[in-house]
Order: structure tokens, then C-alpha cells, then sequence
């Protein structure tokens, strides 16, 4: 009972009793539910072989962060909203760089990425109790819901009672539904809305709403909810396929993509639009992040070897580990040529 | 027989050059005069004779008279206070010279006077009976047509001229304004005493016209007619045009309060989609201006000309773009809206590109005149009536 009970719970205090207490198998806990960053290399078992850092990592999320970047403009985009009319204020220099710094403190709130988790462990089907007596009371199934105001939603103990008498745990659907039907939350819906079926979710993508939908999923599903990983993964392989890296630059977005597409090997072209936006402090994070969720690459190997730096890094990636890798160094080289062109434009 | 003959002559006698004229045998018609008929080489069996009776003595005008009742004086005496008024008709319509009650051929009148070498003589015809009906129709026809009504423009309301649409003014040598329109605001009679003629009335036209793209005119035009008067204001008005400057091209820049004689308006800037909430002729004067959005309030005297007087006076004169405002100030103007985030978006800086070191002092007090409405408002305790409600293009 108590085993099931922390499955079941989902904040950081919970997952790090639970971590701890299943230490000795690290497999399930990379499985595991995990909102809490946490050191990497805390389930270690093995030193000598680098494990990859997780999404939680602070080396990571800082590369993430930085990547998406804070386009105010974007973040701060116009929005349909009954207002009143616009304000004014007379500035000097420093009140305008005042406001200016407030501003991208706001807007990095706004940019906090939707935790990247693994998908959760299905609820033990095992029945509690078996009262066969009961069989045929009535035609709908009963469930019974702990409404207690100071239990975390993940902690929550719902029962089922099925119409054979059997008295199981509620799985994560109905749990789900029913923390819904008694804790609304804001914009989700009891049943999920068509719009998040694979025919419909051609439209939305048609149309260029990635992060609307993306946005609209957040709400709807928990973050570790096979549909949540589903659609980000759809959204993300759609943004891929057609290079709209645009869409998602400067949203709270980017850095689930570059996590995905990193960890799938798909950043060659992410890596030439940065270029060709002239990022390539960007481009050279990306090829970093890559190394460390691929330590056994030749890339990572070849750069830590010859200690690499600036665009070399980009170069060498392009030279080993790339899809493309022709289209990677050209990519670099039109970089580096326009660097020039611009730098003699300048000095002459 | 002698009533045809008689009718023939003296319509020729007045129509020399028509071929097909109106005229009537028994009625009373426009010619006065009755010529004898013995000039005729027709043997005629009867002695000629004139038939004489006040009705083919008098003019038509003359007889109609002594039936309706026309001008003051016979509308107070007894023959003209009936339910149902009688109209002055014209009774020649539809009637053909030589063609009459009696059917008669009449050659070189209704019929050719030879065909095929033979000289035809006067004959009679066969009777039409529907003769009466058909000339009873063709009358009515022809009044009704004329009694229909050119369908004019709607304006503000349907009995006045006020928001009628002008066109483009004349141009001016070889300079169009066809991108240009006028519309009127007031149409009036005005009087004045002469020494010789007493109180002579004139029409006095007020008219504004714009481009839609920030300039716009108006001007008063006073004439005999309202046509003329019209026509003179709205080529005034295109030679004094101002240039008003508007925010992103919707709207004013800031809230005006303007004064101009007796008249006070209140102008506050507004978002997109606000619309023109405010008097007709702030509407229709800011369609043709090109203001897109803004709340107005016109306090103390609503005299059309000072309306649009004060108007003008506050865009022009009282109104001060952004970028004026940064000069003035020596700072930096800053914008935050609401749906934006309330994100700073510079609008304006020191054209010099100095800006001054020591910040805009901010009172705890704002220096500025409070209206009641306007706090009311911002409390929630006010909404105008108004607001919200579609108001379609014609109308402005």
C-alpha cells in the first residue's frame, strides 16, 4: 500500500523519498516521476561510463535558456483583450533601461519551459478488496474520491468500485477526469477536445499555431501523460520536417524542442538556421548540449581531446557526428565569409 | 361636324411647325383665340355659325382659377375647403392635332394628302370607344411620372441635408481633388433687411470636406439657393485645408479638452475598435479627417459652426504629436499597453538626439484637469449609453 501510494505522488518532496528508496534500481528511477532537478549523476551506478545529464540539469537548462532567447516583442506579442487605452511616461536613459531590465526579468517568468519527463508508470491494476456480493448493484461504475483540501492532487486516493464488485485503484485517465470534475482548473476540459487528434492537429500545424497548441496541450494533460508526449513530439517532428524553428524561437518551447531534437540526433538543421540568423554562440551551445547527451560520440570524444573552441567546435561536429554534414560547413563557411564582408565593410 | 373643323384650324393657327400637337375640341385648352371655318372647300350642308360660351372664350389658366382655389386669399373663400384637393391638370396631354371625338380623316393634318396619284378627301373614320380611357391613362401616366421623387443619399436623418455626401470639389486649374469629398453639416436660411426689398433670405451651407488621410477643410458658402450655396462652400473649403496629425493613422495622440467661444469638447484617444463615439458632426468631420477611433463630448453650445470650429481648433492647436513632446522635454516617450504586456515600447526620443539627465518630477497630484464623468469611468461606476453600438459607414 504504502509502495503504491508514492507512485502515485508526484511533488519533489515525494519523488526524492521514493528516488531514495528505489536507489538500488537505477532503471526504474530514470522512469520514474521526476519534477525536482536533482545532481547529476545522483543514481550513478557506474563511474567510469559518463551518464547523460537530464533535462533538469543546471548545465543544461542554462544552455536551453539561452538558446531561446528573449525576443520581448514576441514574448510580450499583442493579444485580443478588452483594455483600456495605452499609457505614457516621459523617461531618461537610465529609467528606460530600468524599465527595459524589469521587463526581460518578466519576460524570462513567462519563458519557464514546460518540465520534459518520461512517460508515468500505469497504476498497479491489482484489486483491493473482491466483493462479489455486490455484483449487478447497479449499471455504472462507483468511484470514491479523498476531497480533502491539503492533499497534493498526485496523493489523492480515488478508488473504483467496478460493477463486479471489485474494488481497484482509479488509473491515471480517471484520476485525471475527476481531479477535473472536483478541482477545475482553469482552461482544461473533463474530456480533451477534438482538436488534439492527429487529422485536426494537420490544420493547427497548416496554419502555423504550433505554440497555441502546444500552449493549449500544456493546460490540458499532466506533463508526464502519454498525450502530453504525444503531441509535443508531433508538434516538435512537424517543426523539424518543415523548418519552422522560427515559430517556437522565443517561447517557452524552444527548449523542449532542442532537448528532443538533440537527443534524437536531428540539430543539423537547427544548427544551419542559426547560422544563417548569425547565432552562432547559439550553434555552439547546441553542439555542446549535443556532446553532453552524447558522451560517447566522436564529436564530444574529439572536442574535450583537442580542447575546441568557437566555431571549431561547429566545424568538428559537422566532420564527425553530422547527418549533413556538407551542408553544416557550408552553412559555417557563408557564416564566417559574411563575417569578414561585414567586418571590411567597417573598417573601410 | 363643325366642332372637328373648328379645332383643326386653330391648332394650326398655334402649332405651325409641329407636326403632332395637343389640342382639344370641347374642354378648355391653352389658346384663347377661335378662328372661323368657312375657308374650307368641303360643301357643307349647315350654315356656319360660332359657338359662343365662356368656355372657349376664356384661357385654360383663366377657367382653372375659377375652380381651384389658388393663393391665400381663395383658400379662405368657399370653393376651395374641401377634404380632398383639386390639382390644376393639363388636359392637352395625349391629345393629337386632327384626331377628336368625332373620327375625321383630314389629309395633310392626320392623314397624307395623296397616295399613289390619287387626292384623298376629308372621310370619316370608324369611332374608337376606348378614345376617352386611353387619354385618361396617358394623363395619369405623365403625372405620376413627374410627381416621383429623385432618390437622394441618406443623410443623418431622411428630411435633412446634414451628412449628405457632396463628391469631389471643382478642381482648381489643373488641380484634382478626386481624392477628396465633401459632405454637408448644416443648411440653413439666413435673412436680411434690405432698404429695398425688406427681408431678403439667402441659404447658408456649412461644409467639411477631408481625404481621409489627415487633411481636411470646411467652410460656410451663402447663396439665393441651397445648390449654389453648397456648390460655394465646398470649393471653399478645399483652400483652406489643415494637415492633422493622427496616431498610427486611427487616432489622436492625447486626451484634448478645447474651448472655442461657448463650446467645449472633450476628445480622448482610444484603442483600435473603439469607433467615432460622438456628435454627428464629429463623426462625419472625423471620417473625413481619417480618425478611426475616439471618444467625444461636446459641452455648452452645439451651434454647428462652433462644433466644428472647436474641432479644428483642437487638432490643430491643441494637439501635440509624440515626437513634439520628447522635444519639449528633452526625454524619452514611452508607451505601455496593456495588451502588450505592458512592455516599455519607446515612441518618441529628443529629435537631437540629447536627452536630459535629471527624470520628469512625478507629482503624487497629476497636473491635470479631473472630469467627473472621466474618474467615474475609470471606477466603474459610468458607462455610456452609447458605447459599443455598431454604427455602419453611410451614417458618418
Amino acid at each position: 500500500m504504502a509502495a503504491s501510494r508514492t507512485i502515485l505522488s508526484g511533488c519533489r518532496r515525494c519523488v526524492r523519498s521514493w528516488l531514495d528508496s528505489r536507489r538500488c534500481s537505477p532503471s526504474l528511477s530514470t522512469r520514474g516521476v521526476r519534477l525536482c532537478s536533482s545532481s547529476p549523476g545522483e543514481a550513478d551506478s557506474d563511474p567510469s561510463k559518463p551518464t547523460p545529464p537530464d533535462f533538469f540539469d543546471p548545465a543544461v537548462q542554462s544552455i536551453l535558456v539561452q538558446i531561446t532567447g528573449v525576443d520581448l516583442e514576441k514574448v510580450f506579442h499583442q493579444v485580443r483583450a478588452k483594455v483600456d487605452p495605452p499609457t505614457y511616461k516621459l523617461m531618461t536613459e537610465d529609467q528606460l533601461k530600468k524599465a527595459f531590465g524589469e521587463t526581460v526579468q518578466r519576460a524570462s517568468e513567462k519563458l519557464q519551459m514546460p518540465p520534459v519527463l518520461g512517460e508515468r508508470v500505469p497504476i498497479d491494476p491489482t484489486p483491493i478488496a473482491k466483493n462479489p456480493e455486490l455484483e449487478g448493484l447497479d449499471t455504472s461504475n462507483f468511484v470514491f474520491t479523498d476531497i480533502s483540501q491539503n492533499i497534493p492532487d498526485r496523493e489523492r486516493f480515488i478508488v473504483v468500485r467496478e460493477q463486479d464488485g471489485i474494488l481497484r485503484r482509479a488509473t491515471w485517465e480517471e484520476r485525471d477526469r475527476l481531479l477535473q470534475v472536483y478541482f477545475p482548473k482553469e482552461g482544461r476540459r473533463i474530456r480533451p477536445p477534438p482538436l488534439f487528434q492527429e487529422d485536426h492537429m494537420d490544420i493547427v500545424l497548416e496554419a502555423d499555431r504550433h505554440v497555441d497548441l502546444l500552449d493549449l496541450c500544456c493546460i490540458q494533460f499532466e506533463p508526464d501523460s502519454p498525450d502530453f508526449i504525444r503531441i509535443h513530439q508531433r508538434v516538435y517532428e512537424d517543426v523539424f520536417h518543415e523548418k519552422k524553428y522560427r515559430l517556437l524561437r522565443s517561447t517557452r518551447h524552444f527548449g523542449g524542442l532542442t532537448w528532443y531534437l538533440t537527443r534524437n540526433r536531428k540539430v543539423d538543421d537547427l544548427l544551419v538556421d542559426m547560422l544563417q540568423l548569425d547565432l552562432a554562440d547559439d550553434a555552439v551551445q547546441l553542439v555542446r548540449l549535443y556532446c553532453m547527451l552524447h558522451p560517447d560520440s566522436q564529436s564530444a570524444a574529439q572536442i574535450t581531446q583537442n580542447n575546441l573552441q568557437g566555431l571549431d567546435i561547429v566545424k568538428m561536429f559537422a566532420k564527425c557526428d553530422a547527418v549533413k554534414g556538407g551542408v553544416v560547413e557550408l552553412a559555417v563557411q557563408a557564416y564566417q565569409a559574411g563575417q569578414t564582408g561585414t567586418e571590411q565593410a567597417d573598417t573601410s | 361636324m363643325a366642332a372637328p373643323l373648328r379645332c383643326a384650324v386653330r391648332a394650326i393657327s398655334l402649332y405651325k411647325d409641329v407636326s403632332i400637337v395637343r389640342s382639344v375640341s370641347v374642354v378648355p385648352s391653352v389658346a384663347g383665340k377661335v378662328l372661323m371655318t368657312s375657308q374650307l372647300n368641303q360643301p357643307t350642308s349647315s350654315q356656319p355659325c360660332r359657338h359662343v360660351s365662356f368656355i372657349n372664350k376664356l384661357t385654360a389658366d383663366q377657367l382653372w382659377k375659377g375652380v381651384l382655389a389658388e393663393g391665400s386669399g381663395a383658400l379662405r373663400r368657399a370653393r376651395g375647403k374641401r377634404t380632398k384637393k383639386r390639382t390644376k391638370r393639363d388636359l392637352n396631354i395625349g391629345q393629337i392635332i386632327g384626331e377628336g371625338k368625332d373620327a375625321y380623316v383630314w389629309p395633310g393634318l392626320n392623314a397624307p394628302v395623296m397616295t399613289a396619284g390619287v387626292v384623298h378627301g376629308i372621310q370619316k373614320k370608324d369611332n374608337d370607344p376606348e378614345r376617352e380611357r386611353k387619354l385618361i391613362e396617358e394623363r395619369d401616366a405623365w403625372y405620376k411620372m413627374k410627381s416621383k421623387r429623385l432618390k437622394r443619399e441618406r443623410g443623418w436623418t431622411g428630411g435633412t441635408l446634414g451628412g449628405t455626401s457632396l463628391g469631389s470639389p471643382d478642381p482648381i486649374g489643373k488641380r484634382t481633388f478626386e481624392d477628396f469629398e465633401a459632405r454637408v453639416l448644416e443648411v440653413r436660411n439666413v435673412f436680411n433687411m434690405t432698404a429695398n426689398m425688406g427681408r431678403k433670405r439667402s441659404v447658408r451651407a456649412l461644409v467639411v470636406v477631408g481625404n481621409r488621410k489627415g487633411a481636411a477643410g470646411f467652410a460656410v458658402g451663402k447663396a439665393q439657393d441651397a445648390r449654389t450655396a453648397l456648390k460655394k462652400a465646398k470649393n471653399k473649403a478645399v483652400n483652406v485645408l489643415y494637415y492633422i496629425e493622427r496616431y498610427n493613422n486611427h487616432t489622436i495622440y492625447h486626451d484634448i479638452d478645447v474651448t472655442f467661444q461657448n463650446t467645449r469638447i472633450k476628445m480622448r484617444k482610444q484603442n483600435r475598435g473603439y469607433g467615432l463615439q460622438c456628435h454627428r458632426i464629429l463623426q462625419t468631420c472625423g471620417r473625413l479627417i481619417g480618425l478611426e477611433d475616439m471618444y467625444g463630448r461636446v459641452l455648452g453650445s452645439k451651434n454647428p459652426l462652433s462644433i466644428v470650429h472647436c474641432f479644428f481648433k483642437g487638432l490643430t492647436k491643441e494637439q501635440e504629436t509624440h515626437q513634439q513632446l520628447a522635444d519639449r522635454k528633452g526625454l524619452h516617450v514611452v508607451e505601455f499597453r496593456q495588451e502588450c504586456g505592458m512592455r516599455p515600447i519607446v515612441v518618441a526620443s529628443p529629435s537631437d538626439g540629447k536627452v536630459r539627465e535629471e527624470p520628469e518630477s512625478d507629482d503624487d497630484i497629476p497636473d491635470i484637469s479631473l472630469d467627473v464623468k472621466d474618474v467615474k469611468k475609470k471606477e466603474g461606476l459610468y458607462k455610456s449609453p452609447w458605447e459599443g453600438i455598431y454604427r455602419r459607414e453611410f451614417r458618418f
